[in-house]
């Protein structure tokens, strides 16, 4: 005999055993006078327990409206706008995260993919991208010595720099379209206070009616 | 009243609903809490707290067994008051009355009518079934009492304790284990018709 057969016994002296179950230890127990016996012990420890005696309450413990911690019952709503108040901020949370993270990332990507194009100095520049750099910058520094007579040449120079630098892959173009929608944003930030607002005005309601139904008296 | 109606009711606010539900309930909560805690100053804080709390959260109540929620409930603030008394002992709740006497009512004794020797065993016989019960580790304690003591099923205890069935079946199996061999001690209180041991024949 083991612990699951015990385990078996105590919950079959509940009926709280499986029928099937409950017909197979029956079987056995027909059989097994030690799992008989296992099973008497069961039922005489548990008919000594209760007959610890039912004590009545020392005294009275209804609610008293005097009583400090008393608190009106929580509306039905009241959780429910709770926890889309909550839901609400979290998200918001992780949009404002979100937005943060994700251009850093696509920062990264061209210094890693195209080192050859360079970015003159950014962080993510290495080896490769030192002379590129400095042929633009050479370039560029190029243009003021050049005098007023030769304005035209400086644009074509800058044009030239630039065009080094793919259109889809400068900086401004990559921070102008942030990953979550404001307007997402803005229906999240909406939402938690609308719901936080309908929370608080449940439960203050609640509270004031109840205090002046109850505590008045 | 229905208990339905006034459950109902007081989940409306109505406190004198839910005061005729305490009146019906407390005996039995204070029973758990006293063989929980083992204390009758404990439980009958714990047994306040729990109505308290229950007042507080009817909401949550969506149906079945009345009793078997406020077993979770005097369960929970059993806990709460162990925590509790081992940060920092404090005197025992008692609510306040208009008056600014508590409201305590004359002691309720619900002892049935036994000569004084009788009364003596039979509290020798509970302290001694409370000593051993004191001596399980509390979660095995909380099981035993909710099934033993209160009568709830496995489902109602697995809900009121907060454990999967399969813990209940476990944790009570091992309880009765533990008590039939701690009440061997005291063999000699118990009546002949529950002796654990048949007596050696000579």
């Amino acid at each position: 005999m083991n612990f699951r057969d015990v385990e078996q016994l105590s919950a079959y002296l509940d009926g709280q055993l499986p029928p099937a179950d409950a017909k197979r230890l029956e079987a056995r127990l027909v059989e097994d006078a030690d799992l008989h016996h296992a099973l008497d012990e069961l039922r005489t420890t548990r008919g000594v327990i209760r007959r610890l005696p039912l004590r009545r309450a020392p005294r009275s413990f209804v609610l008293r409206p005097s009583m400090r911690r008393l608190a009106a019952p929580v509306p039905i709503g009241f959780p429910v706008l709770r926890l889309a108040s909550a839901g609400a901020t979290f998200l918001f949370l992780i949009t404002i995260g979100v937005n943060a993270l994700v251009p850093l990332a696509v920062n990264r990507l061209p210094a890693a993919a195209a080192p050859g194009i360079g970015m003159g100095g950014g962080s993510g520049g290495g080896a490769e991208s030192t002379a590129p750099a400095a042929t633009d910058q050479a370039l560029l520094a190029a243009a003021p010595t050049a005098g007023p007579e030769s304005s035209a040449p400086a644009p074509d120079l800058q044009t030239q720099a630039q065009k080094n630098l793919p259109a889809a892959e400068s900086p401004l173009a990559r921070s102008a379209a942030p990953a979550v929608a404001l307007t997402w944003q803005i229906a999240l930030v909406g939402l938690a206070i609308a719901s936080g607002l309908g929370a608080w005005y449940l439960r203050s309601s609640s509270d004031r009616k109840f205090r002046r139904r109850w505590v008045k008296k | 009243m229905d208990e339905g109606v006034l459950i109902a009711n007081a989940q409306r606010g109505d406190l004198e609903a839910f005061n005729r539900l305490v009146l019906a309930h407390q005996d039995a909560l204070f029973n758990a809490a006293l063989r929980i805690l083992g204390d009758e100053d404990l439980a009958a804080d714990a047994t306040q707290e729990a109505f308290l709390a229950a007042f507080r959260a009817l909401h949550g109540f969506r149906g079945g067994s009345l009793r078997a929620w406020l077993m979770r409930t005097v369960t929970n603030a059993c806990y709460d008051e162990l925590r509790r008394r081992k940060r920092r002992p404090s005197g025992p709740l008692e609510p306040e009355g208009e008056d600014g006497e508590g409201v305590e009512s004359p002691r309720w004794l619900a002892d049935p009518e036994l000569n004084p020797e009788q009364k003596a065993e039979a509290k020798e016989l509970e302290h001694a079934i409370q000593h051993c019960l004191e001596n399980l580790p509390l979660e095995f304690r909380t099981v035993v009492v909710m099934a033993d003591l209160q009568g709830l099923d496995y489902t109602e205890v697995a809900a009121a304790v907060r454990i999967p069935l399969g813990t209940v079946k476990s944790r009570l199996a091992r309880a009765r284990l533990r008590l039939r061999e701690c009440l061997q001690d005291f063999a000699e209180l118990l009546p002949s018709a529950f002796r654990l041991e048949s007596e050696p024949t000579t």
